[in-house]
C-alpha cells in the first residue's frame, strides 16, 4: 500500500468513526420526540443559556486574548515561557478538574472575599460563563497568537517611523491584517464554549431554568434513561456545532490579506 | 546632520562595537559590509527598534537616543518594503499624514510632487498587492518621503531587483534625495550601488567600522587588508618601506622582484620610517597594460610577465597577469573596447604599469581616513 493510499484511508477512517456516531443517533431518532424537544421551554432555555453564556465567554476570551496574544507574539519579557505553557492548562487538566479548581478557589479566603462583593459564581448562571471563559481563554489566546505570528512585525515598525504610536500601529495595521484569524479564533472559541460540560457542571451545577446548558441537558436526559430525548438534544447541539464550523470554513477559506 | 557617537549594541553574542559615523545634511552615507556584519542592526538602532547599550544618536545636534521610534522623525524603507497590504497605494502614501493629523495644502502639494516625480499617479487607487517590483519600490520611496521627515534610512531596498530596474531606481532615489534635500543613510552589500549613491561611506565588518571616509577616499585608499578584501581587491603585495619623502614613498616588494613608488598624498605617511613592513595594493581596473612598443614616461613600477588566464566579465575582461619574478599574480580589469584594441590572448608576454597615484598603502598600525 502506498503512502498516499494509507493517508487517505486514515482520513476516511476518522470520518467513518465520527460519521458513524452521528448516523447511529438516527437509530433512536423519533420525530415526535424531536418536535416536542424543539417546542419545550426547558430546551429553549438551555439553548438560550448555552448561546448567551458561550457568546459572553467568547467575548471575554477574545478581549483578554488579543492583548495577551500580542504580548506573547511580539515582546520578550520575564515569565513569557511560563505564561505560554500555562495556556495549555485547560487542555492538560480535564475540564472537570478545572471546574473543581474553581470551586475550591471560591472556598478560599480570596474567593470568599470576591463573593462578598456580590460576585456569585458557584451554582449560578455567572458560573456557567466563568467556567466556559476559563476553559476557552487559553485556546483563544493560542489561536490569536498564531494569527498574529503570521503578520510580520515589520509593518508595525514602519508604521511607527511614519508617526504612529504602538497602539495606533496595532489598531490600524496589525489588527485589520489579522482580523480573519481573530474572527476564526473567536468562532472556534465559541464552539468550544457551547459544547463545554465538565467545568460548567462542576461549578454551576445542573439546575433547570438556571444553569442547565445544552450539554448539561443532554447529560440529564441520559441520566434518566430517556434515549430519544437525549438524541434530540444531541442533534440540536450537533447542528449548532456544524453551523459554527461552516462559518469557520467560510472565514478561513476567504481571501487572505497577509 | 545625523551623527552616531560611540554606539554599542549587543544582540545575543553579536556586538556592534563603538560605532561612529556622521551623515552631513542633505548628504548620502552608505554603510557597506558583508552579510552578518551588523548593518541592519545598526540601522535598526538608529531608527529606535533596538536599544543601544552605550553611545548616542543625534539629529541636527538633538540627542534622540532615548526617544520612541515615532518621535524621532526618521523615515525608513526596509528590505522587504513592508507596504501595508490591506491599503491602497494612496492610503499607504498618506498613512503618515493621517496618523499625524496633517491635512494642510503644503503636504498635499508635497505628495503630488512626489507622485509625479516617480510617475506613480496611475497607481494611486490600486491595491499594493497588484504592483510590480519596480512599482512597489517607487511607492515605498514616496511613502517614506511623504511623511515629511528629512532623514531617510534604507535597508538594501534594491537587492531583490534585476539589474535594469535596480539601475533605474538608483537614479530615482538620487533624484529624490537631491530635489528634497534628504539626508540619506543606506545599508547595502552592493559596492557599486554604494559608490553610485553616497557622498560618504562606512565599511562595517564583524560589528566594527573598519573605515569611514568619502566614497572617493574609500575607493582609492582602503585602510586595511579587511577593507581591501571586502572590495574584492586581490592585488595586495607585501613589502618594506625603503625611503620616504614628502612627495613619495618607495616600497621594496621582493615577491614582485622590484621596488614600487607611490604618492605620499598630503604627506599622510611622512612619519613612516624606512624598514616598516607594509602592504601595497592596487585595484584591478587601475592596472595599465602598455601596448607593445609603447614606453611609459616613468621607468618605475613596470612589471614584465605573461597573460596567464583570461575571463570575460561582460563590459570588461579579467586578465590574470603572471610576473616574470614568479611572484603573486596580478589581476587586471580591462574595458571591452581596450581589450579588443590590445588583442590580448593567453600566454603572450605583456608589460604592465602600476601608476604611483593608483597604488594604495596599507599599514595596519595607521588607519588612513
Amino acid at each position: 500500500m502506498t503512502w498516499k493510499r494509507l493517508s487517505i484511508l486514515c482520513a476516511t477512517g476518522i470520518f467513518v468513526v465520527y460519521g458513524g456516531l452521528v448516523a447511529s443517533l438516527f437509530y433512536f431518532f423519533r420525530g415526535g420526540v424531536f418536535h416536542d424537544a424543539l417546542l419545550s421551554e426547558r430546551t429553549w432555555f438551555a439553548i438560550r443559556l448555552s448561546l448567551t453564556a458561550a457568546t459572553a465567554a467568547t467575548l471575554l476570551s477574545v478581549l483578554v486574548g488579543v492583548p495577551a496574544a500580542y504580548a506573547l507574539s511580539r515582546h520578550e519579557f520575564p515569565g513569557k515561557a511560563a505564561i505560554d505553557t500555562m495556556l495549555e492548562l485547560p487542555m492538560i487538566v480535564s475540564p472537570a478538574a478545572i471546574g473543581a479548581m474553581l470551586l475550591i478557589f471560591f472556598n478560599t479566603p480570596a474567593g470568599q472575599w470576591l463573593q462578598g462583593w456580590g460576585l456569585q459564581f458557584v451554582f449560578s448562571p455567572g458560573g456557567v460563563i466563568l467556567a466556559q471563559f476559563v476553559i476557552t481563554a487559553g485556546v483563544a489566546t493560542r489561536l490569536i497568537k498564531a494569527a498574529l505570528d503570521e503578520i510580520p512585525r515589520r509593518y508595525e515598525e514602519v508604521a511607527r517611523t511614519m508617526g504612529a504610536s504602538p497602539a495606533i500601529a496595532f489598531a490600524r495595521i496589525t489588527l485589520p491584517l489579522c482580523r480573519r484569524g481573530i474572527l476564526a479564533a473567536a468562532v472556534l472559541t465559541w464552539a468550544k464554549a457551547v459544547g463545554e460540560f465538565g467545568a460548567t457542571i462542576t461549578l454551576a451545577g445542573t439546575m433547570a431554568y438556571r444553569t442547565e446548558t445544552l450539554p448539561i441537558a443532554i447529560f440529564m436526559q441520559l441520566s434518566t434513561a430517556n434515549i430519544e430525548g437525549t438524541v434530540s438534544l444531541i442533534l440540536i447541539l450537533t447542528t449548532l456545532g456544524f453551523a459554527t464550523l461552516f462559518a469557520v470554513r467560510i472565514l478561513s477559506g476567504g481571501r487572505r490579506d497577509a | 546632520m545625523l551623527e552616531v557617537r560611540n554606539l554599542s549594541v549587543a544582540v545575543g553574542r553579536f556586538l556592534l562595537d563603538d560605532i561612529n559615523l556622521a551623515v552631513p545634511s542633505a548628504g548620502c552615507h552608505a554603510i557597506v559590509g558583508t552579510t552578518g556584519s551588523g548593518k541592519t542592526l545598526l540601522l535598526e538602532s538608529i531608527i529606535g527598534f533596538r536599544r543601544p547599550s552605550r553611545g548616542s544618536i543625534l539629529l541636527d545636534g538633538r540627542d534622540i537616543t532615548g526617544l520612541p521610534v515615532e518621535a524621532r522623525g526618521i523615515s525608513y524603507v526596509p528590505q522587504d518594503l513592508a507596504l501595508f497590504p490591506h491599503l491602497t497605494v494612496r492610503e499607504n502614501i498618506l498613512f503618515g499624514a493621517k496618523v499625524r493629523g496633517i491635512s494642510d495644502s503644503g503636504h498635499a502639494e508635497l505628495v503630488e510632487r512626489l507622485v509625479e516625480s516617480v510617475s506613480i499617479g496611475n497607481l494611486l487607487n490600486r491595491s499594493v498587492a497588484n504592483l510590480s517590483g519596480g512599482e512597489r519600490q517607487r511607492v515605498a520611496l514616496v511613502r517614506a518621503v511623504a511623511t515629511g521627515n528629512r532623514f531617510l534610512l534604507l535597508d538594501e531596498p534594491f537587492s531583490a531587483l534585476h539589474e535594469g530596474l535596480r539601475r533605474e531606481l538608483l537614479f530615482v532615489l538620487k533624484e529624490l534625495q537631491k530635489s528634497h534635500g534628504l539626508t540619506v543613510l543606506i545599508v547595502t552589500h552592493d559596492t557599486e550601488e554604494a559608490f553610485f549613491l553616497s557622498d560618504t561611506m562606512s565599511v562595517l565588518l564583524a560589528g566594527v567600522v573598519r573605515q569611514n571616509g568619502t566614497a572617493r577616499q574609500i575607493y582609492e585608499r582602503p585602510a586595511s587588508h579587511a577593507v581591501a578584501s571586502y572590495f574584492g581587491i586581490r592585488n595586495l603585495f607585501p613589502g618594506t618601506v625603503s625611503s620616504v619623502t614628502d612627495r613619495e614613498i618607495m616600497v621594496s616588494c621582493p615577491l614582485l622582484g622590484t621596488a614600487l613608488k607611490l604618492r605620499n598624498s598630503a604627506g599622510l605617511y611622512s612619519s613612516l620610517l624606512p624598514g616598516t613592513s607594509c602592504t601595497l595594493g592596487i585595484r584591478p581596473e587601475n592596472v595599465m597594460i602598455l601596448k607593445p612598443g609603447m614606453e611609459s614616461k616613468s621607468r618605475d613600477n613596470i612589471l614584465q610577465g605573461t597573460v596567464a588566464r583570461l575571463f570575460m566579465r561582460g563590459a570588461s575582461h579579467c586578465i590574470i597577469f603572471a610576473p616574470d619574478s614568479n611572484g603573486p599574480s596580478v589581476e587586471i580589469d580591462v574595458p571591452d573596447y581596450a581589450f579588443r584594441k590590445l588583442g590580448i590572448v593567453e600566454e603572450v608576454p605583456i608589460t604592465v604599469f602600476l601608476k604611483a597615484e593608483s597604488l594604495f598603502f596599507i599599514n595596519e598600525s595607521i588607519q588612513a581616513q
